[in-house]
């Protein structure tokens, strides 16, 4: 198949799948912050207020989640959302995404499935350039990302900017030998979900000794912020509120923290959260300078210092991979099964049929079956669930544990998931020397 | 490759270390995010108070029940009332606070009502206090009840104002009774449901200045339970998944040479 094709394939599977899948909690967020920045209200003042009212009814310290991330992805959204209001007129799509789904949520046929095709293209396009790009270094890595479920999963099913990330931060690398400004910018971009500031290290070591190259980069860098200074300055307190909120969270996803969960207050949570958060900075320091030290190329530094962000930040969610997978896949420290476990945490958090919302609650008759299905499986999972994204969180930690010492040590790194022969299911990580 | 080394040890040491914290005697109200829900631990019951932004669960009742939380009966404020007005989602001003292992949630409009949540050793009380007289309907649910009162058909119906009334509910393979206890005696009561489901919903009307529920199950002359599948120490899973997946990993390790 020629790499066009592949990059058509690639984009028509998503395309199928976009306007009938979503997570509802974040295509709410995205769908309500796009629109009050439209209408010239900031997304960020709405983010405080909601927080401080949580606050105030609750007692309890505890962020809203809300949109919380740099000002990038409103300006990419904005023209999509702007042909969604031409196209379907005035009236919101989804409503009460944040509220109980049984008696709060409302969605407008046809209008949702139109606004999520809409919403989700930037990120579609986005796949197909990745798609592109991998397809000139390597065929196999760009067939991989054109039909990983997990890719299509994050961009078409959940519908979340994460692969965009994965973009900037391929394309950053890819162009930061030949033009540190381009470079410094798209890592700038790459920025607007914060968790890729964990690469940083890679990007410095190699400039710190070369001022007009590390002034290059930082112009760069500085100038994807613009939009960001734009709502810094309208509102400094909710703006950086925003910034802060990512690194206040309670220990979360899918990771070997998970277990903390069960601890139900909030407060004793918060305190391990902050012990966590600086054995994590402490670790993204360490290898930042056994990466440098060994010489280990960019590509495979960053891929490395990323993965450190999986196995010890606090927080940690489904689509954080989609950052990576792009960039890992040209990386022989990276492995693309290392995506089934947030894969499979997405199902028993969640649940995969929360994100087919839209398609079963289009008619009364789907709307029972999606009951049916929800009670089914509620029955079978409620009493293990928690335990079951603890095993995949340490499964993923581990794997990312497994695959940044391969970085070091020089070996081909591969991680199998095998099913045993007596047909239980039975997970085992094997790495093998190339 | 010594600094690695250390890393490595250190992520198995966090991952066995906070695999015992699920095991910690963590009991009574809990603050627990991320939205603002509250929930309590302990002994025969598991409350859990929904966060603002839904009205339903204010609070819900769980029994513990072969270490499974077995939902008992849910308070919707959603599909309650004080003067018509609902009690979420009617523009009250609401607000929630912990005080001495009491749960109170205040609501604020046209007049003032106190809504707390007490466990009590052998059940949960709900009480509501006004500082006038208010006319108060509340609302109380389960998908489903196998019967209220002897009632189990799923038709609308009142009954009688009691300061007791007993329903069933099942879970697995046995069915089991709770009591509601009501004080004052309400003005008027019923129950209706869905058809070819069962009954879900008890309905309540109060006029009054103070409102008390409470709900118990009581300890005789319950099924002997056996459910399939019996969940007590479940949290023991915890550390075993990470032991289990530490020692693999270390065993892949060596064998493979890495480090």
């Amino acid at each position: 198949m020629k790499p066009s094709s592949l990059v058509a394939l690639g984009v028509a599977l998503r395309l199928a799948l976009a306007p009938f899948f979503m997570h509802t909690w974040d295509m709410a967020t995205i769908l309500m912050s796009v629109d009050q920045f439209l209408r010239g209200l900031n997304p960020y003042d709405y983010v405080m207020k909601m927080a401080d009212e949580l606050y105030r009814t609750t007692g309890i310290p505890i962020p809203y989640y809300g949109y919380a991330y740099l000002a990038t992805p409103l300006f990419i959204y904005a023209p999509f959302y702007l042909l969604y209001r031409l196209l379907a007129g005035p009236g919101e799509p989804l409503i009460g995404g944040h509220g109980y789904i049984y008696t709060g949520l409302h969605l407008a046929y046809p209008q949702l499935f139109l606004a999520l095709l809409l919403i989700k293209l930037p990120v579609i396009a986005g796949d197909g350039l990745i798609i592109g790009l991998l397809a000139r270094r390597s065929y196999s890595a760009a067939k991989a990302y054109a039909f990983s479920p997990y890719a299509v999963f994050i961009t078409s099913i959940w519908g979340n900017f994460d692969p965009l990330v994965g973009l900037l931060l391929l394309a950053s690398c890819l162009t930061f030998e030949r033009h540190r400004a381009l470079s410094g910018f798209l890592y700038g971009l790459s920025a607007m979900k914060f968790y890729t500031l964990a690469a940083a290290g890679a990007f410095i070591t190699r400039l710190y000794r070369e001022p007009r190259q590390l002034a290059a980069f930082s112009l760069g860098f500085s100038a994807s912020m613009i939009p960001s200074l734009y709502f810094l300055l309208l509102n400094p307190s909710s703006f950086l509120y925003a910034l802060l909120f990512q690194g206040t969270r309670p220990v979360n996803g899918v990771n070997i923290f998970y277990s903390l969960v069960d601890v139900r207050g909030l407060l004793p949570l918060l305190q391990l959260t902050r012990v966590i958060s600086l054995i994590f900075l402490g670790a993204l320091l360490l290898v930042t300078y056994l990466l440098a030290k060994r010489g280990v190329g960019l590509f495979e530094s960053v891929t490395a210092l990323m993965l450190t962000y999986v196995i010890f930040a606090p927080v940690t969610n489904e689509q954080l991979l989609a950052s990576l997978l792009p960039l890992g896949l040209l990386c022989r420290n990276f492995s693309h099964r290392l995506t089934l476990f947030p894969l499979l945490y997405a199902g028993f958090n969640s649940s995969y049929q929360y994100f087919a919302i839209p398609l079963f609650f289009s008619s009364t008759s789907l709307r029972a079956a999606w009951d049916a299905v929800n009670l089914w499986w509620g029955a079978w999972v409620q009493d293990f669930q928690l335990q079951l994204r603890y095993l995949f969180g340490v499964g993923l930690g581990l794997g990312s544990l497994s695959l940044l010492k391969g970085t070091f040590t020089g070996e081909r790194i591969r991680l199998t998931l095998a099913l045993a022969s007596h047909g239980g299911s039975h997970h085992s990580l094997r790495q093998a020397g190339a | 490759l010594r600094a690695l080394a250390l890393l490595e040890l250190l992520v198995l040491a966090m991952l066995l270390a906070f695999s015992f914290v699920p095991l910690l005697p963590l009991y009574g109200w809990q603050g627990y995010g991320p939205a603002g829900e509250y929930t309590y631990f302990a002994g025969a019951y598991r409350l859990r108070y929904n966060d603002p932004t839904f009205g339903n669960d204010k609070p819900h009742i769980f029994a513990h029940i072969a270490g499974r939380p077995v939902d008992l009966i849910e308070l919707s404020d959603q599909e309650s009332e004080v003067n018509g007005t609902r009690l979420w989602g009617g523009g009250l001003r609401v607000s929630t606070r912990v005080v001495n292992g009491t749960l109170y949630v205040r609501y604020e409009g046209a007049l003032s009502l106190v809504k707390y949540v007490r466990p009590l050793e052998g059940g949960v009380e709900i009480g509501f206090a006004s500082n006038a007289t208010m006319d108060l309907t509340l609302t109380l649910w389960r998908w489903y009840y196998s019967s209220v009162e002897g009632y189990s058909r799923p038709a609308a119906r009142n009954l009688t104002p009691s300061a007791s009334i007993g329903f069933a509910f099942t879970d697995g393979p046995g069915t089991f009774t709770a009591q509601l206890l009501v004080a004052p005696l309400p003005s008027a009561a019923s129950i209706s449901g869905v058809e070819g489901h069962g009954l879900n919903k008890i309905s309540l009307r109060f006029v009054s200045r103070q409102v008390t529920l409470v709900i118990r199950v009581p300890e005789g002359g319950q099924p002997l339970y056996a459910p399939l599948l019996d969940i007590r120490g479940s949290n023991y899973l915890y550390p075993l998944i990470a032991l289990s997946c530490a020692a693999c990993y270390l065993y892949i390790s060596r064998r493979t040479g890495a480090l």
